[in-house]
């Protein structure tokens, strides 16, 4: 016997809100386009042959994604002034070569302060972002800070230790 | 791209002074540029500044080697509520079948008056008149799970081994593109591609091939059998096997055995990949 619609959303709703968010970037617009895309299925469920999941579901779930980007304010997905070389004031070394320097920054660690420093998000945002408590990300971010001012500074200026809750 | 909100302390302050920083595009554009959704303007330039922005390539490439979007019980249950407003029904349970029906008491019953009925009506033809020929009963068509094509040639050496492209072939980049669809199992967005490359090289069996096995896993099964017939006139020795296994999966679909069973013999004779099977399938028809 075939699976029924809630067993194909619980199977599958995790993975095509993964995949929408990570494209979007937004957790309230992924909620908004996977709820669409398994309302897409539903209506369709007798003519879908359920092992072509959840591939028909991410076709779906892009097809929304690319209409967010089309329908999001010029300035908000505009691309200008982007330039990968832009100098900060008396900048010393690029934020790679510091992770570079900074072996034991985890993967979490280096996607905080990219977040942070790069993106400019709050620490509220980047803990939305990741699904973590505002806690875990300041924790994070205060730990990589503390490494990465020591890198720049060669540890002269590692006044007090921070460690990492 | 957005400006950075300033509600740095200190000594972040102190370290954004002395740190080199890229400006660099919001990371669900350069997901959605891999995932090919961006018009091409956008999508191009994503992507050239990724191939230049290092600090991009490390955040993208740590993204995914981290724990990231698993949906809250709280995003859960907000996805569930949103489809059940606009569709009350979904997650119902089927109703359940009457009871009658469920315990399905009666059928054996039905069955056994049948037989009677026609043993009785049998046995008084027996005296009556010569037997009449058996009717050979037909043999119900085997359901064949299919797998996936591989992709034979690796994406990255086409450009060796097929040249550059010309009229009667697709270049290296046009078929990477829509390969790349189908190595990633978004079958619709695959045979979209490959549909539009087969009309421009009509000439090309490989394209045909993954077409039709696109189009089967999409179970549209008489395009499939169409793409496949038209691969099987244009493909050399190296993808006969593959295109005829195909081929037979889309026949026996159709309902069709009587075309499956030639393709199915030949690849059972053959030596290939799916000789076992096709002996498998061929003895279960005949």
């Amino acid at each position: 016997m075939g699976e029924d619609f809630e067993q194909v959303y619980k199977k599958h709703f995790a993975a095509v809100f993964r995949l929408t968010l990570r494209c979007v970037g937004r957790r309230d617009i992924a909620e908004e386009i996977t709820s669409e895309a398994f309302l897409a299925l539903y209506q369709n469920f007798e003519r879908i042959d359920t092992t072509q999941l959840p591939a028909w579901l991410f076709t779906v779930a892009k097809r929304r994604a690319a209409d967010y980007w089309r329908r999001m304010p010029h300035e908000q997905s505009s691309l200008e002034g982007m330039d990968p070389v832009a100098p900060h004031r008396e900048p010393q070394l690029s934020l790679n070569d510091l992770f570079r320097k900074c072996s034991s920054l985890t993967p979490l660690h280096r996607v905080c302060v990219t977040l942070r420093y790069v993106h400019g998000l709050t620490r509220s945002e980047i803990a939305a972002k990741l699904g973590l408590s505002e806690t875990q990300v300041k924790g994070h971010l205060q730990y990589a800070l503390h490494l990465l001012r020591n890198a720049l500074t060669g540890g002269k200026e590692a006044a007090h230790a921070t460690t990492e809750e | 791209m957005r400006p950075p909100k300033n509600d740095f302390d200190p000594q972040e302050q102190d370290f954004l002074t002395r740190v080199e920083l890229p400006s660099c595009p919001e990371v669900g554009l350069l997901y959605s540029a891999r995932e090919g959704i961006l018009p091409n303007e956008q999508a191009r330039v994503v992507t050239e500044h990724l191939a230049q922005c290092e600090v991009c390539r490390t955040l993208f490439a740590d993204m995914e080697s981290i724990e990231f979007g698993t949906p809250t019980a709280a995003e859960s249950l907000n996805i569930r509520e949103r489809i059940t407003r606009s569709a009350p029904g979904a997650f119902e349970p089927t109703k359940p079948e009457p009871t009658w029906i469920r315990k399905r008491w009666w059928i054996p019953t039905l069955a056994m008056a049948a037989c009677a009925v026609l043993a009785v009506v049998l046995l008084r033809q027996k005296s009556d008149t010569p037997a009449a020929p058996q009717i050979a009963q037909a043999k119900p068509i085997p359901e064949i799970q299919i797998e996936k094509l591989p992709i034979h040639v690796d994406p990255n050496t086409l450009l060796a081994t097929r040249g550059p492209g010309d009229a009667s072939q697709p270049s290296p980049k046009e078929l990477v593109k829509a390969l790349s669809r189908y190595q990633k199992d978004d079958y619709a967005a695959a045979a979209q591609q490959l549909k539009t490359l087969a009309t421009k090289y009509s000439q090309d069996g490989t394209l045909r091939l993954y077409l039709g096995v696109s189009e089967l896993f999409l179970d549209q099964n008489e395009d499939a059998a169409t793409e496949l017939l038209t691969a099987k006139t244009l493909n050399d020795d190296g993808r006969l096997a593959d295109t005829n296994w195909y081929l037979a999966v889309a026949e026996l679909r159709l309902k069709q055995p009587d075309k499956a069973l030639p393709l199915l013999h030949e690849l059972c004779e053959g030596k290939s990949t799916y000789s076992q099977r096709a002996c498998a399938v061929e003895s279960s028809l005949k």
